[in-house]
């Protein structure tokens, strides 16, 4: 199983992700002569008490994304009503010099992340198919995939 | 608030006693029409592009009281749509 070991940032355990459009949003854009728009590349901190990945609404605007669906979130200042968000296709690759690791299809909520340090949460949904380990006292952490 | 996707929630909500005999799997809806449920989110995706290409569709998991998604970070909500 492929791995990254990186070091704990100010910011946490952050990990660059590739993201860009899902396997079958490509596979429309290329029926309809469309050109594929190309990935970014989002720091994203892990986030165990993230259900979902969640992503900058501003850095996934290249992406020309469309909404396939919804869900009720819940922060800490909705109080107990979620608040419904549109949810959107994508495509994100762990980046690995040996065996990089693509996830075709996964569902994101899109965020305003613009005052935080960072792109996006990536969420228990992705790291279901992970091992993450923290290692505060060296303050590394690792990421299989 | 998911505008975007207004007539399919509205279709969603009232198919939904008829479509919670399925509950677990993913409907596709665009518009009024329904155009099946599927096991997996993998392929409701690809059957709705299939079928509408880039034209909006709902992939929606049938369940009788949505699961909500949490966030510890408190966040404002903003859409690109």
């Amino acid at each position: 199983m492929p791995h990254l070991t990186l070091p704990v940032t100010s910011d946490g355990p952050v990990v660059e992700l590739i993201v860009g459009i899902s396997t079958a949003r490509e596979a429309a854009l290329k029926l309809a002569g469309k050109p594929r728009p190309s990935p970014i590349i989002l720091r994203c901190l892990i986030d165990t008490g993230a259900t979902g990945t969640c992503l900058d609404s501003g850095a996934i605007g290249p992406l020309g994304l469309s909404p396939t669906g919804t869900t009720p979130i819940t922060t800490p200042s909705t109080g107990k009503t979620p608040h419904t968000c549109e949810t959107f296709d994508v495509g994100i690759t762990f980046y690995h010099p040996d065996s990089s690791r693509f996830f075709g299809t996964v569902p994101i909520v899109a965020l305003d992340f613009s005052a935080q340090p960072i792109d996006g949460l990536l969420g228990r949904d992705v790291l279901a198919n992970c091992l993450f380990v923290y290692d505060g006292a060296a303050k590394t952490f690792s990421i299989a995939f | 608030m998911a505008d975007a996707l207004e007539t399919e929630l509205k279709t969603y909500e009232a198919q939904k006693k008829s479509l919670l005999a399925q509950e677990g799997k993913f409907v596709v809806i665009h518009g009024t029409e329904i155009l099946g449920t599927y096991a997996s989110y993998e392929d409701a995706l690809k059957a709705g592009y299939e079928k509408y290409k880039l034209e909006p569709f709902l992939v929606k998991k049938i369940q009788a009281v949505d699961a909500v998604n949490f966030v510890t970070r408190d966040l404002p909500f903003s859409c690109p749509t």
